[in-house]
Formats: structure tokens, sequence, C-alpha cells
């Protein structure tokens, strides 16, 4: 195993799983024009909906996979009908909507911690045990599967705004809610929509983190961190900027800590955070200020 | 209308004063000891608070038939909830002493507290450098040096001449890492990789690639979390790592079940055995069936032994009473405090088999 | 018959009076004026009969049917009234051709996540793009135009909302739609809103160029200081002399 190969494959991997976060929290956010920093526990719900479904209930875990999703993205769609759709209509401040999306993450986060405790947990089968080499490093079936998914997920969502009806109706409420709501579109109805699509890829990306690593209450904030932070690197609201950012800190991340060391991790992530924040913040696909 | 508000109100400030009153703490009768336990019976830690929680449980069954009053809080295994804990115990229950806590960096946090009012904190974690200063902290696990010795064997019996250090960037990790430098020459390897990661992160492929590229023989993996440490142990299989695999961790097989073949062969040193007296054995048996691992019988002699000794020596603090006791009959062989607050007791190398951490064999 | 009624409605901002206890009636089917000098109320009656602020007192009559004291934004589309803007309100960053085709589908939304556009959609784009002489435009971006290219735009977009698939909007609000248009496209506006009355649909046009008034509307509404100052054909209002007096003081 080359070591530069591997840190390659390496970085595409966490790059895939971030692209995914990063995909559903700018769709989220170009639609609703909110931060949803509520939106990494649907990474958890996804998890643990497998989980349950798979090793409490017994279901098939192919079974359990497509339910999961489906739970993930009912949860974030209600959260949106119970929460954010009622302070939209007092026409909250932002300051509000992120607090009360934090609120949301603790919730549901203790919520889970106290039906299945806080203690790490694996899903009782696997989609794929087999092992392959790209580009000289090693990759596992299900990090591959992740990768192709998140590369599938964003054609589709590019293609469906660009050329199906709910995707200009989404762009229209993305572009200005108030005149879409005059010509009559439903922008209520849409973002109830766009929470659910959201939430369900979410829920996909946490039920691939659990089949590669495993799933705990708290694993989605460290993810929805990840995927804001690649968010900004690309461009917020930016549907390809999400999936550029994901990739581009997935390397900066993998490669920066080769000859620094490890604990700097984190660091490193943050720093560029702060680097783009500082000097482009609206990110490399975003427009120049 | 007012009327009947006032009068409802002062009806109930009476019965709640008459309920206040009837349940005061009254005087303890007996020994009069009050005894604080905090554990992480929820959070990342609460496997093992769990078991220690067993053990104290039993001690504590024993005790309280001669007048030792119990108090058990929980530190959500955060250093803040264990200080707010010990703050509690303290103050408010005013205890004698402290049993408990579970991570260096709770007991850490708690002693300064527990100085104040003069009382010592008799810890469950392993005896890190840190506490050598706090005077009023006693340790419940032989420090890292002495639970890997137990590896040294292993190691010069199969050849291993390299290794790569990954290490929690806790006072943990750092602890144990600095003890594996520091047997290195002794027991006849380099290290050639010496890496601090950070907490709970779940993805340490980058680390395990740097691992293979540096050639080691064998990886020696410490994280707060033991199922951190199997993970790193995981990834590293998964890109093909075929050397010796120790991680420095609590033994729990539910942990293993998690992770199938990849933490097949994984030797985990410094454990206490799994045999214990025959008197702890039965009556952990009696209690929650099933035969008893260490960490419970950790939970009890610690208990047993500090409670005791204050029961013989009264009036004259834990410290001194520890120091002047004769443990009887401990449910660990040779289970007893030495005079720098360490203990000492028997220790041996496990490794994962089946899915089932057994004695190794090697 | 009247298909819009303001019932002494009244709206003031911090003590002062825009809109003044004013009752006045839009009849079905016809180009209705609105004029009078700038601070007269125009603008606010617009605003408050599109749900964009809120009346203080007074009601409105919406078709003789409904007497109502306050228009949401999201009523207002049910109660098929449409409006253009002073300044000009478009989906900036999508195609033109599509800042018309999200208009056509608009209820339908619910039906499926991945239905493209119909034939007949796209060819009902065509026609309103083409009256609007904005066909040629049909794949460059929203923000990209032209003033009048946008107004253009906008005018279209509301031409589509007369003869939609499903819910179609009967009443027409356009607030100072000739505003900064050259002589050619403002041809093509005239053109439009006479096509709005062929199709029965009321049109209320906000407007300062009295020959447009005078070529286009079937009656005109004069407003001064939030109240009415007079009301009837164009050549009887235009000839009052208080009218002119509003004017030519200002």
């Amino acid at each position: 195993m080359e070591i530069v190969p591997q840190l390659i494959v390496n970085s595409i991997i966490a790059g895939a799983i971030y692209s995914m976060v990063a995909l559903g929290f700018n769709l989220i956010y170009g639609t609703a024009k909110f931060f949803d920093l509520g939106y990494g526990v649907l990474t958890a719900i996804g998890g643990y909906a497998v989980f349950y479904f798979s090793s409490t209930l017994g279901f098939n875990i192919y079974i359990s996979i497509i339910l999961g999703v489906l739970v993930a993205g009912f949860v974030g769609y209600l959260i949106e009908k119970i929460v954010y759709k009622k302070l939209r209509a007092r026409k909250a401040s932002s300051m509000v909507f992120m607090v009360a999306a934090l609120g949301v993450m603790t919730t549901l986060q203790a919520i889970i911690a106290i039906l299945f405790s806080s203690q790490f947990q694996v899903f009782p089968a696997t989609i794929n045990t087999q092992t392959f080499q790209i580009f000289g490093g090693v990759i596992t079936g299900v990090q591959l599967i992740a990768l192709t998914l998140s590369i599938v997920i964003m054609f589709v969502l590019v293609l469906t705004l660009r050329f199906t009806k709910f995707g200009k109706a989404i762009k229209a409420v993305s572009d200005d809610a108030e005149v879409a709501k005059m010509v009559g579109i439903n922008t209520d109805g849409i973002i109830s929509k766009v929470f659910f699509i959201g939430s369900c890829i979410a829920g996909l990306a946490g039920v691939l983190v659990g089949f590669d690593t495993g799933i705990e209450p708290i694993m989605g904030f460290s993810l929805l961190l990840k995927g804001v932070i690649a968010s900004i690197i690309g461009g917020v609201g930016n549907i390809y900027g999400g999936v550029l950012g994901s990739f581009l800190l997935g390397f900066i991340e993998n490669f920066g800590i080769w000859k620094i060391s490890g604990e700097w991790k984190d660091a490193i992530s943050f720093s560029v955070l702060i680097v783009f924040l500082l000097f482009r913040p609206n990110g490399i696909l975003g427009k120049k200020q | 209308m007012k009327k009947i508000v006032g009068i409802l109100v002062i009806i109930l400030v009476v019965v709640g004063g008459i309920y206040f009153f009837k349940n005061k703490p009254t005087s303890t009768k007996g020994s009069g000891l009050k005894v604080g336990v905090i554990l992480p019976l929820t959070g990342d830690l609460s496997i093992t608070g769990e078991k220690l929680y067993q053990g104290v449980q039993l001690a504590q069954a024993q005790l309280e038939k001669e007048g030792v009053k119990f108090v058990v809080e929980d530190s959500h295994s955060k250093p803040t909830d264990a200080v707010s804990a010990a703050s509690k115990l303290l103050n408010v229950d005013k205890v004698d002493v402290i049993i408990g806590t579970y991570s260096p960096d709770e007991t850490i946090a708690v002693a300064p507290l527990a100085l104040k009012e003069n009382k010592d904190v008799f810890s469950f974690s392993f005896c890190s450098d840190s506490f050598k200063p706090l005077t009023n902290v006693f340790c419940g696990y032989p420090n890292a040096d002495k639970q890997l010795d137990t590896v040294v064997p292993m190691i010069q019996k199969k050849g291993i001449k390299t290794m790569a250090l990954v290490d929690a960037n806790s006072d943990f990790g750092i602890n144990s890492r600095d003890a594996m430098v520091r047997k290195a020459p002794s027991a006849g390897y380099t290290v050639v990789y010496n890496e601090l990661v950070p907490n709970a992160n779940g993805d340490y492929r980058t680390f395990a690639t740097k691992i293979i590229a540096s050639k080691a023989d064998s990886v020696f993996v410490t994280m707060d979390n033991p199922v951190d440490a199997l993970t790193v142990v995981k990834q590293l299989r998964e890109l093909g790592f075929k050397g010796t695999a120790i991680t420095f961790v609590d033994v729990d097989n539910k942990n293993l079940e998690k992770f199938g073949s990849f933490g097949e062969g994984t030797f985990a040193p410094g454990i206490a055995p799994s045999q214990f007296s025959s008197d702890y054995t039965s009556m952990y048996k009696a209690k929650f069936s099933g035969t008893p691992d260490y960490v419970s019988a950790l939970g009890y002699d610690m208990t047993t032994y500090v409670v005791k000794a204050m029961e013989e020596n009264p009036g004259k603090g834990s410290k001194t009473a520890v120091f002047n006791y004769k443990y009887k009959n401990p449910a660990i062989e040779n289970f007893s405090f030495l005079e720098d607050r360490t203990v000492v007791y028997q220790l041996e190398l496990q490794m994962a088999k089946n899915q089932q951490y057994v004695k190794a064999e090697y | 018959m009247n298909i819009l009624e303001t019932k002494k409605i009244t709206k003031h901002f911090d003590g002062v009076y825009a809109v003044d206890g004013l009752s006045v009636s839009f009849e079905k089917g016809k180009i209705t004026g609105l004029i009078g000098p700038n601070g007269s109320g125009k603008s606010t009656l617009i605003n408050l009969l599109t749900g964009v602020i809120q009346i203080n007192a007074g009601s409105v009559v919406i078709s003789s049917k409904e007497e109502v004291i306050k228009i949401l934004p999201h009523e207002v589309s049910d109660y098929g009234i449409t409006r253009t803007f002073q300044e000009v309100r478009l989906f900036e960053q999508m195609l033109v051709i599509d800042n018309i085709l999200v208009v056509l589908t608009k209820r339908n939304v619910f039906s499926s996540l991945f239905e493209t556009h119909k034939k007949f959609h796209l060819e009902r784009a065509e026609e309103v793009l083409k009256k609007v002489d904005l066909w040629k435009k049909r794949n460059d971006l929203a923000k990209n135009l032209s003033y009048g290219q946008r107004k253009l735009l906008e005018v279209g977009r509301m031409l589509a909302m007369s003869n939609g698939f499903g819910d179609d909007s009967d009443i027409f609000f356009l607030d100072e739609p000739f505003a900064g248009l050259f002589p050619e496209m403002r041809k093509i506006v005239i053109g439009v809103i006479r096509h709005l009355k062929e199709q029965g649909k009321t049109v209320i046009l906000v407007e300062h160029n009295i020959d447009i008034i005078r070529e286009l509307c079937d009656h005109i509404i004069v407003l001064d200081n939030g109240k009415l100052l007079a009301g009837g054909i164009p050549s009887d209002v235009l000839s009052k002399r208080e009218v002119m007096d509003a004017y030519l003081g200002e």
C-alpha cells in the first residue's frame, strides 16, 4: 500500500460522506433560507432507525435501510411542520431559527440516547464485506457504495432542479419567496417537501456511516459541522459548491495531517473555515463579494 | 376568592413543612459513617460505571447493615457533572469520604473540592502521574507502567521489533504512551511512529495509513473509549495491516461483538484476573446471576476496604484509616493500597478470541 | 358590476394618513386608471388591496361576495388578484422562460416530484413571451435583461397568470408599467392590457402619463392626500379644474 494513493482514497471517502450532508444542508438553506443546525441529528435518526428495524425488530437489512431513510425524512418533515413553519409565519429572526434548530438537535439527541443508550452501536448485518483497490489504495465495499451514492444524489438533485416542475418551483421559492407566494406557488408545501428530501439524504448518510464505523447519538453534530464547513468553502446554497467543498475538505484534512501531527486534524478544518469566512465568505462557487 | 386562595396556601405550607421535617435526615445510628459515591452511570463511560456500581452495591448491602449510609450520584461521564455531584455530596449530604470517580479527568476536577472539606477521594481511575500532587486522592488501578508490564513478555516472545503508538490526546493516552516509550529499550522494540490523535473521531484511516507506511510490526492503541481503539484496529486491518495489535482498554465482550473478526487476536494488557474470591463470587451470583468480572470486584474491594478501615479507625480520617488497616478476604487477590496512594493487585494480559476476552496465548 | 370595492378604508403610518376613509369601486371587465400627484395614496391603495400592507380601518368587498377587513399575501392569488411592482420583482437566477413556466403550473406541484412541464405549458409560455417580444431571450437569465425587458417580462408573467391552467387571475393591478419604457415597448404593454380586457379581465392601472390614461382607460379614479378627488370617464375627469390644480400644484 502506497501512502499517497491511500491518502487520496481516504480523502475521497471522507468527502463522499461530507458531501451528502452538505447536499441536504444546502438544499434546505437555499430554499428555506436558514442555517438548519438541527440537520445533523437526522443522520443519527436514520442510523438508529435502521438499527431498530434490523436489530430490535429483526427485519431484513435492506428493508431496514429503506425504512430508516424514510423515517429520517419523515422526522425532518415533521420538524418543519411543527417548528419552523410556525416561526416563519411569525417572521422570526434568523437568530430565533438557529436557536430553535439547536433545540431540536439537543432534544432529538437526548431522546435517542434515552431509547438506545449513548453507547456506540453497529448494525447486525452488513451490506458488503469486500475490499477493492482503486488508484492504488484500498477501499471497502461500503465506502465505495457511499461514494457512488453521493455522486448519484448530486446528479439527481441537479437534474431535478433544472428540468422538473418541482425543481423550478424550488428555485423560485429560493430566489424570492414573497414573489413566489404572490404568483401562487405553495411556498410552505415546497419547503416541506424539501425538508423531507433533505432529511432522507441525511438519514442515508447516517446509515452509511453506521455500516462503515457505527452509530452513536451525538454522531450528527460533527457530521453537520463538516457539512457546514464544506458548504461555506464551496459556496453556501450552491449544490455543486457543497460537493466541491466536501471533497476539498476531505483532502485538506487527510493530507493536512500527513506531515503535521494528528492532534491538529480538527484545528486544520476550522482554520480553513476561518480563512474562508474572512476572505471569501461566499465560498469558491459563490458570487464574489 | 382571595380568602380561599389564602387558606389553600397556608394548608400547603403546613403540609409541606410536616412532610419536610418528617423526612429530615436523622442522625445516623451505628457507625454513623456517610459515604458519597460518584460513578459514570450514564454517558460514554457507563459500561464500566455500571459494573463498578454492581460491586459498590454488593459492598453497600453488607455495610448498610452496620449502619453506614451511602449516597450515590451520577457523573454522566463528564468532569463538570462530577464536580456538581461532589459539591452536593460534600456540602449538602456532608459525606465523610468520596468513593469514585472513574476517569482521571473527573478525579482531577473533584479533588480540590474534597480537599477543601478535608475529605479524601478514592478514585477507580488508573493511577495517573497527575494524581501525585493531589494528596487526598487514591487511585484504583495499578498505574500504566504496572499494567503494561504484562505485555512485555508477549512482545519479547513474538520477537516484535518495531511499534507504532497511537494514543488519545488526553491524560490517559499520554500517560500510556509515555509508559510504552519507557519500556522500549528493555523490551527490545523501537518506536517507529508516535502520534496523539483527537478523541472520538471515527475516521482514523489516515492515521492507519501512516502506521502501515511506517512498516511497524505492531501497533499500540489507547483511546478514552474502547470502541474508538477497536475502530482504529478495524481500519488498520481493512487497509491490510497484518501486525500485532495491542489495545490498552477496559475489556468488555460487548465491544468485541461490534467488531466481529476485526478484533480477533487483539491483545489487552493490564487486566485483572478473571478469578475472584469464592465469597465474592457467590455474593455476585446471588444478586446478579452469572460470574463476576474484575470491574465489579474492584468496585466491591475499594468500597469495602475504605469503609471497613474507617469503621475500625473512627475519627482518624480515611487516609490514616486505610494505611492502618489490613484488608482481609479481598475479591481480587492481593488487593491492597500502597504508601504512594496507588493500589496493587494481580494482573494479566488478555486477548480477543472468538469475540470474547480470554487469557492471552502466544 | 363591481368586482372590487373599498368601504372607507384607512391606512396610516405614524400618524400620517396615507389613505383616509377611501371608498372607491372598480368595475368588472373595465380598465380603470388610478391617478393623482405623488403621495396621494395610489401605491398605498394598491399595496393594501394586494396584501403587502394591512388595512387599519374599513373593509374591502371582493366580487360582491366577500367583505374582508384584511387581505393576507397568500390569500391574494386565491382572490384572483395579481400585480406588477414599480421595482420589477422577477426570479433573477432563473431563465426568462422558467419565470413564465413556474407560474403556469403553480397549483400542480404536489402531483409529482419528477414531472417536467408538458407540451401545452411550453406552447403557452411561447405564446406569452412572443406577445411581450421576449421569445428570443427565453434562455437568458432574468437578471441579465435590460430595464425595459425586465418590465416586459413582469408583464408577460402577469399575462401568463390570466389564462393559465387551473386557477386564473381576474384582477390585475399594474403599478406604473410604462415608466422608463421606450415607445415600441410601450406599444407592447398597451397591447397586453387590451388583450386582457378582451378576455374579460379587470385591469387597474396606476400611471402618470395622461395620454396613455386617456387612450386606454374606461374609467378614472383620482386620489389626492389619501382621499377621493374625482371619478368618472376620462374626458369628464381630465377636464375638471380640481384635477388639473392638484396636478399642477405639485
